[in-house]
């Protein structure tokens, strides 16, 4: 006797919840930009206003960055060929980060590949499971995953809500932890400080 | 009467951190390539042969990417300018 053996694939719950966001209209489509990232440009073979871009200097386009780019690339090749931790740390990282920290008037700076890992990795790195995060609720998903990776204790307040934060720093004070200082992940300090702009709620 | 105040910086204990990791042999220095990634090259003025990359291929330094990404700088600038769920789709465009 044959066993009829039916194969069915493990990962199709995935199908079922793509389904379901679909059903319930959350379904999430990747636009595809045709051209350059600028103020207009064309999506999915759309003429539009981009207002949605992290580009806000118009720096990808910058003529001064783009020539240097492609010397770059002439002269380095297309990629750094490792992380930086092992054997990706290139001159011209360490010149653009110490230009950086010239700029900023600071000690030394390191330069991430975006925002989200800016965060992610910062947080993680400068805090440990003996530290309090006190955080607003509205924090970038980057700054939350920069507290969870960091192991340290959380404390969320109400967006904006100065006085729910207190309370939640007397509560930690008068546990009488042993906590080195309690971080104020108050505000998308990151985001809204370079650009004056809340990506999150957009005001 | 005037206050004396003290400023400690409050991330002090990250230099503590560092140095007790220097003090245990433990501290880490990037090393820093001066020129290309490829199988010799220069790590902080030394020629070395270099066998800790991910660049198992050699492709970083291959001629028909470092057209491509030449072709592709001149034509679409430096950067995607944004994260892919908000308008970056670049690179799911298939590739010849």
């Amino acid at each position: 006797m044959t066993t009829a053996t039916t194969r069915t694939n493990p990962l199709s719950y995935l199908t079922d919840q793509l389904n379901d966001l679909k059903q319930r209209g959350t379904y999430f489509k990747l636009r595809v930009l045709d051209d350059e990232q600028a103020p207009v440009c064309t999506f999915d073979g759309k003429k539009v206003i981009n207002l949605a871009s992290n580009n806000y200097l118009g720096l990808t386009t910058h003529p001064k960055l783009r020539e240097a780019a492609l010397e770059a690339t002439r002269q380095f090749g297309v990629g750094s060929g490792a992380v930086r931790t092992i054997a990706g740390t290139m001159k011209i990282h360490m010149e653009l980060e110490e230009k950086i920290a010239r700029f900023k008037n600071v000690e030394a700076c390191v330069v991430f590949q975006s925002g989200f890992t800016a965060n992610a990795g910062t947080v993680s790195a400068l805090l440990g499971k003996e530290d309090w995060i006190v955080s607003d609720e509205l924090n970038h998903a980057s700054i939350i995953d920069g507290a969870r990776l960091s192991r340290a204790k959380i404390k969320v307040f109400r967006h904006k809500d100065t006085a729910h934060a207190e309370e939640l720093l007397n509560e930690i004070c008068a546990g009488k932890f042993h906590s080195r200082l309690a971080a104020f992940a108050a505000n998308r300090a990151e985001f809204s400080s370079s650009t004056g702009y809340d990506t999150i709620t957009g005001s | 009467m005037t206050t004396a105040t003290t400023h400690t910086n409050p991330l002090s204990y990250l230099t503590d951190q560092l140095n007790d990791l220097k003090h245990r042999g433990t501290y880490f220095k990037l090393r820093v390539l001066d020129d290309e990634q490829a199988p010799v090259c220069t790590f902080a003025g030394k020629k070395v042969i270099n066998l800790a990359s991910n660049n198992y291929l050699g492709l970083t330094t291959h001629p028909k990417l470092r057209e491509a990404a030449l072709e592709a700088t001149r034509k679409f600038g430096v950067g995607s300018g944004g994260g892919w769920h908000a308008v970056d789709d670049l690179m799911a465009r298939p590739v010849r």
